[in-house]
């Protein structure tokens, strides 16, 4: 049954017993397909061009510098070469030293949200979403918390504290509550092509820097998983597209992170909220909480009215 | 002039290589790392059995291999009686130690100065504290399915250190864990980078007689690798399911 349920859940599907990179790795070489060569030689003939060059400045000759040279126009290449790759070595060398010393905010750490975290304005919804539309998806989501469902985005987000870990290629958030981690991809990729993406609770996030201010894109979300209502009225769809924007204030004692929601089937226009996390200690340890779906007392709790 | 070339460029080689590794004074685990089955049998049967079996102190029963949502172990050999129904799965979604681990998933790795997470495609992320701290004491630790893990480099390995583990079995090579039990996990690169070796050790007087240690390779994901997500959900049939064995032709 496990194998079965992989090859549903994996898009594309899997050969037999192969991982999902070997596809990948099974593929030819760059250098080998079609189209490619590294190998291209450059030639050190006599071109015509500096063949004029040459004739046309007598005063200028790379012979004389180069005596031992087999001829001044293959050297003046290869003289031209090196010095543009020097040039763009160097170039490469001071641009990423810049960036250094002009290090990118870091936003690692445990963030708290508080009694005075969340400026939630009130949607503006499309006229085609009805209050029915509105309850499903409150029912809905009581279910996923009955049932210890992954919570995902946006709520993944309201949970307190978010450990959100900065990395090389991307940065992590991680909440306390049974949900899969989120990630968000700062190495310049793209999205993944929807075609292929099997919707998430957390979607596929991208970021990006924007001076100080750290720019996230998500879409592929889920519209039946997890929790899909969005704070201030709307829910999630397949069409949903998020905007984050992620600001240290106060010296690094506070994250504003400003959501704004776009989705034609649900919102009149963009729906934009703001919370304001407060840094942990240092010393904070992750708690990881318990959820069993079958604990009735548990169940009756979250289901039936409570006893006057 | 070739000779001024060449001075220019091994100037700026050196430099770049310099700069490049500062900041790199330890090795970056960073990405997705697979396991992979190298006997092709698709459920990790062939390498999974290769691992020793658990020396355990006598009177303690040995737990095989089997993650959250197999309460009846994989490979376990015991035959189930006829129209005897057990369980396969229970329809409880989750990873935790050690399955995690052993999962035929991406462990997604994100390695800072002060914590590495070890991220799942599946609830439960590892938090390795990295900034010197050490465990809380146990009566204080609340017991959690990746327990209290603290981290340091002894050269090119990291070495994580693990208490707070909730009680159960699952450990490979047959075991059982408390919240007592010490796991040592040693990370190590291999061949350039594209391989990852994890050594795991259980210590603990009263399950282990003697330190049970074995080895998983993982092998890395290309960079442009994305996270999936391994959706459970409880409230669906398909996951409580149990097996009544049929009677067998003799």
């Amino acid at each position: 049954m496990k194998d079965e349920w992989f090859n549903v859940a994996y898009s594309p599907p899997r050969e037999e017993g192969w991982t999902r990179h070997q596809e990948n790795v099974a593929k030819p070489p760059f250098s080998e397909r079609t189209g490619w060569s590294l190998t291209r030689k450059i030639s050190c003939v006599r071109t015509p061009r500096l063949r004029r060059l040459r004739w046309a400045s007598p005063k200028f000759s790379w012979r004389r510098s180069h005596p031992s040279s087999r001829g001044g126009e293959c050297v003046a290449i290869k003289n031209v070469l090196l010095l543009s790759f020097a040039l763009v070595f160097a170039f490469a060398v001071t641009s990423a030293a810049a960036q250094e010393t002009k290090p990118k905010p870091d936003i690692s750490g445990f963030w708290e949200l508080r009694f005075d975290s969340k400026n939630i304005p009130q949607a503006s919804l499309n006229a085609r979403v009805t209050p029915k539309d509105i309850e499903a998806h409150r029912q809905k989501d009581l279910m996923a918390i009955r049932w210890c469902n992954f919570l995902g985005v946006p709520a993944l987000m309201e949970q307190s504290p978010v450990d959100i870990r900065q990395g090389r290629i991307e940065i992590a958030f991680v909440a306390q509550p049974v949900s899969v981690a989120r990630h968000v991809y700062t190495d310049g990729r793209g999205h993944v092509n929807p075609d292929i993406f099997d919707p998430t609770t957390n979607g596929h996030s991208i970021g990006r820097w924007e001076g100080d201010t750290l720019v996230v894109d998500t879409m592929g979300f889920a519209a039946d998983r997890g929790i899909t209502s969005i704070p201030g009225g709307g829910y999630k769809t397949t069409t949903t597209h998020l905007t984050e924007r992620y600001r240290l204030l106060n010296g690094g004692k506070q994250l504003s992170v400003t959501f704004t929601w776009e989705d034609p089937n649900v919102f009149a226009k963009p729906h934009t909220y703001e919370f304001r996390y407060y840094r942990a200690p240092k010393d904070i340890n992750a708690r990881n909480w318990s959820c069993d779906p079958f604990d009735e007392d548990r169940a009756r709790f979250l289901t039936q009215l409570p006893r006057e | 002039m070739r000779r001024t070339i060449a001075a220019i460029l091994a100037f700026f080689l050196l430099s770049g290589l310099s700069w490049a590794q500062r900041g790199r004074s330890v090795p970056d685990l960073t990405g997705f790392w697979e396991r992979k089955d190298a006997a092709g049998s698709g459920s990790f049967g062939g390498i999974d059995a290769k691992i020793p079996k658990a020396v355990l102190v006598p009177g303690v029963q040995t737990a095989s291999v089997g993650g959250p949502q197999s309460p009846t172990p994989a490979g376990d050999a015991t035959p189930h009686k006829p129209g005897d129904p057990y369980i396969v799965t229970n329809g409880r979604c989750g990873g935790g130690m050690p399955f995690m681990m052993g999962h035929s998933a991406a462990l997604d790795i994100v390695q800072t100065s002060d914590e590495v997470l070890i991220i799942p495609e599946m609830p439960g992320t590892r938090h390795i504290y990295m900034d010197g701290r050490p465990h809380p004491p146990l009566d204080v630790l609340e017991p959690s399915t990746v327990g209290h893990s603290i981290g340091r480099w002894e050269g090119d390995t990291l070495v994580v250190d693990t208490i707070g583990l909730l009680a159960g079995g699952g450990v490979p090579g047959g075991g059982q864990r408390s919240p007592a039990t010490r796991l040592v996990e040693r990370y190590r690169l291999l061949d350039g980078g594209k391989q990852m070796s994890i050594t795991f050790t259980w210590q603990d007087p009263k399950i282990y007689a003697k330190p049970h240690t074995y080895e998983y390779i993982y092998y890395k994901d290309p960079p442009d690798t994305y996270a999936l997500e391994e959706w459970c959900d409880s409230s669906d049939p398909l996951q409580r399911q149990s097996i009544v064995p049929p009677e067998q032709r003799r």
